[in-house]
């Protein structure tokens, strides 16, 4: 079954947000809606989830019809099964987290609703919270609190509103290493919407990027970014998925389609990672090895220079496509030319790690 | 003082809240969350006892609910006796009167219920119906408790329309108000003074007691 929508939502003030979203619902997914603030991402989610009422299109899941302009009222939110995720949790301030849990299972008998809340505890971690009251829990607890809420009546898919964005940097780790374990335990399938790219790359198996009120690429979370040259400071230069085949000294050793390179160790239990690349941190040397230690040396080839005022942005082919930001006259000294074969070395400390979530 | 007027106005404003609760609490959702065509007149009609004169609204009730109008002849017909001037057609006229006494905070209460609390209750399967009794009203307590003082407060000091509607029968219509009236064109000032301290000492513990729960209303949104 595959939700297809696509559809337009104008606002009064002239604003307008084109949906056009496919995903297949039956088993684990994480779409990744990805755009600045105020690109019109939310209102995508609040259009799917039935919280809006677009202008025109259509939104279908399957042969079930929730919104179609030509037909009239759409399918309310309530009878489109898929849960609901805010950015702060919106957790019912009334009742405790067992409460919470069951609202949506109104209609369930009580032993399977029972069951069912007592699952969901144990799959979250919430055993010493099932009687605390929203409000006594800590940022990180009520989103743990929220997805499993949305996750309590079986919805078909789960709608995520930058779910991490209050969070602090531990709380938000932790809760995207959960998310996508239970995501995919429970095989049900999520769109995210965020404008954080480490999330993107973290989470995402499809990214969306949305400019403009519209969604204008469709593709994997690393060329997406990579291409768009929207990725964080830490990672504007180049973006490579690797495999981990050693750690030491706090060290990772990152295999990057056959070149080693070694990175700080985020810590954390994983086997894949993306090796995000700053420019300012590769540098370049023609010829046999310099003075510079062979660690992170990697042959390259120059695949374009792109001159940007004092600064030249090389692209290399190194196995994996990757950046150095030079001065100009440096590139001038080196005498460098698209084609030529020369060494890029990259220092370690110019490379962020995001482990990607199994 | 009069104990039997004091007791007639307890029990005919503890009747009135127990009617205006169902009814208030039907109207109040609409009012508060509603975006359907008349909804400025249904606000303006349940608003209309808060500035139309007491003489004007009693007026109309009796014309409304006399014997000679389609609910005045069913009643009539149904239990052999008339509506007005009885404690069954003031009961009436207090709800009708009273109905924004407890509208108004209760739908302000309801109004600063957060938005994205009864979304997240809609995707989570809840019929409107349900988010308003299961969400929105258990979080809007504070303004259903004092929309319920507030009522009936207002129901006990009400003179005009009980006077218009009810008349002045000892022990069926006469109540506190009405005999406070008494007491004073009787010149019986003693007895006047007890009555309206009774009533003012009553007013200011109602109105502090109000003021008290939006503090904390504030306190723990």
């Amino acid at each position: 079954m595959e939700l297809t929508a696509s559809f337009r939502k104008a606002y009064p003030g002239g604003a307008t947000v084109h949906g056009d979203v496919r995903l297949e619902l039956g088993a684990f997914s994480l779409l990744v809606l990805y755009g600045p603030s105020g690109c019109g991402k939310s209102t995508v989610l609040r259009c799917l989830a039935g919280l809006e009422t677009p202008a025109d299109g259509a939104i279908t899941a399957g042969t079930e019809v929730w919104f179609d302009a030509a037909r009239g009222a759409p399918k309310p939110a309530w009878a489109r099964g898929i849960g609901l995720v805010f950015q702060d949790s919106a957790l019912f301030p009334h009742l405790d987290v067992k409460g919470n849990l069951a609202f949506g299972l109104k209609g369930w008998s009580r032993p399977a609703r029972d069951l069912r809340v007592s699952e969901l505890i144990g799959l979250m971690g919430l055993e010493t919270l099932a009687h605390r009251r929203a409000k006594t829990l800590s940022g990180g607890e009520q989103q743990r609190v929220a997805l499993a809420r949305a996750l309590a009546p079986r919805p078909r898919l789960v709608l995520l509103d930058e779910p991490f964005a209050a969070l602090d940097r531990a709380s938000a780790e932790q809760l995207r290493h959960i998310l996508r374990q239970v995501l995919q335990k429970l095989a049900v399938p999520a769109i995210l919407v965020t404008h954080n790219p480490l999330e993107a790359l973290a989470l995402g198996d499809r990214m969306l990027l949305m400019a403009d009120g519209r969604v204008i690429r469709d593709g994997a979370p690393a060329e997406l970014l990579a291409a768009l040259e929207a990725l964080p400071d830490e990672a504007l230069g180049a973006v490579v998925r690797t495999r981990v085949v050693g750690r030491m000294e706090g060290l990772l050793q990152l295999d990057a389609g056959g070149a080693i390179l070694l990175a700080p160790d985020p810590g954390g239990r994983f086997e894949a990672a993306y090796a995000c690349i700053r420019g300012e941190g590769v540098a370049l040397e023609r010829g046999p090895h310099g003075t510079a230690t062979p660690r992170n040396r990697l042959p390259a080839t120059i695949t374009a220079l792109e001159p940007l005022g004092a600064l030249t942005r090389v692209r290399l082919d190194a196995g994996f496509p990757l950046q150095a930001l030079l001065t100009t006259w440096a590139c001038q000294d080196l005498r460098l030319e698209v084609g030529q074969r020369l060494e890029a070395m990259v220092k370690a400390s110019a490379i962020k790690v995001v482990p990607i979530e199994a | 003082m009069d104990w039997e007027a004091v007791l007639l106005s307890l029990r005919l404003a503890g009747a009135s809240v127990i009617l205006l609760v169902p009814i208030g609490i039907a109207l109040a959702w609409p009012l508060a969350m509603g975006r359907f065509r008349g909804k400025l007149l249904l606000e303006a009609l349940t608003g209309l006892p808060l500035i139309l004169p007491p003489t004007v609204m009693g007026f109309y009730l009796i014309v409304a609910l006399g014997p000679m109008s389609p609910v005045g002849r069913i009643w009539e017909h149904l239990t052999g006796a008339r509506l007005v001037f009885s404690f069954q057609g003031l009961l009436l006229a207090q709800v009708v009167t009273n109905l924004p006494f407890f509208l108004q905070p209760l739908v302000a209460s309801l109004g600063g219920v957060d938005r994205r609390l009864l979304e997240v209750a809609s995707t989570l399967g809840a019929r409107p119906l349900g988010v308003y009794l299961r969400v929105a009203l258990p979080l809007a307590w504070r303004g259903l408790l004092s929309a319920v003082v507030l009522s009936f407060a207002h129901a006990i000091g009400e003179f005009g329309v009980v006077l218009m509607v009810g008349g002045n029968l000892p022990g069926r219509t006469r109540t506190a108000s009405i005999a406070l009236f008494d007491q004073v064109q009787s010149f019986d000032l003693a007895g006047a003074n007890r009555t309206a301290l009774l009533l003012l000492t009553f007013a200011l513990a109602v109105l502090m007691s109000t003021a008290w729960l939006r503090s904390r209303e504030r306190a723990w949104s």
